[in-house]
């Protein structure tokens, strides 16, 4: 498949917990309300690794976790409870059996950029 | 403020299991639907055993001013449950670049995690922004 996309979400706090409680992430600026409020945010928002691995999930159901030999990602904007979010990738180029693969991450309601990404991943 | 002189300095070192508890966790929150394979974001758990303020007091960096800009992978070897992870963070590289409201410096920190058999997994890089003053 030269193209792959899903939706996810909503985001949920739950869900921001749940990873700070994964990924050792617990800057409270993404779980306690009071303090996201305090500076100056609407709200608590999740961390950008969190949308990072969701689009990484994405690539390992797209072309196979064993195969993918690099993925990165550059965040854009913030992602707040609630949003959905549309994940998607392309397959770029093609040299020598490795497959090059541009991704991104938009916010459903609005179309905005939440997240860049490209993957490499053998054939 | 982070200056080129930094290059090369080891901010931490971290040795931790690949659990399969930590792993299930990280699965769900993700929606990672492989259970045959690690999320590809896995070594992010580092975080449960090194800090972040430690890094920014190490680089002398102020925590209000830093946004990260991005993170990449490379990918060498295979893990699994019951591997240990071990791995440095190193500064791999410090940029100034030149924004609309002023002079910010580019951070990349460096993780090569090798497995407990002493092969080179998984590399992490994370570029953290800090903005003008």
């Amino acid at each position: 498949m030269s193209r792959f996309e899903r939706t996810a979400g909503p985001i949920t706090r739950t869900q921001i917990v749940r990873f700070a409680g994964a990924a050792g992430d617990f800057n409270p600026m993404h779980h306690d309300e009071p303090f996201a409020l305090s500076a100056g945010q609407p709200g608590v928002f999740a961390m950008g690794q969190l949308q990072a691995a969701m689009l990484a999930a994405m690539v390992a159901d797209w072309l196979g976790a064993e195969n993918v030999v690099g993925y990165g990602v550059r965040f854009r904007d913030k992602v707040w409870p609630g949003d959905r979010l549309v994940l998607s990738g392309e397959v770029t180029e093609e040299l020598d059996g490795v497959r090059l693969c541009e991704l991104k991450a938009t916010r459903k309601a609005d179309g905005a950029l939440v997240l860049t990404g490209w993957a490499r991943a053998r054939v | 403020m982070a200056d080129a002189s930094q290059v090369g300095l080891v901010i931490d070192e971290v040795d931790f299991p690949v659990e399969e508890g930590k792993l299930r966790e990280f699965a769900v929150a993700v929606g990672h639907g492989d259970p045959r394979s690690v999320p590809l974001t896995f070594t992010t758990v580092a975080g449960h055993w090194r800090g972040q303020q430690a890094m920014v007091e190490l680089l002398g960096l102020e925590l209000a001013r830093i946004v990260v800009g991005g993170s990449e992978w490379e990918y060498h070897a295979s893990i699994a449950v019951g591997d240990r992870l071990r791995g440095r963070r190193v500064v791999k590289a410090v940029a100034q670049k030149q924004g609309s409201r002023g002079s910010m410096m580019l951070i990349t920190l460096e993780t090569r995690f090798h497995r407990s058999d002493g092969q080179l997994a998984v590399v992490q890089r994370d570029t953290l922004i800090e903005l003008p003053a």
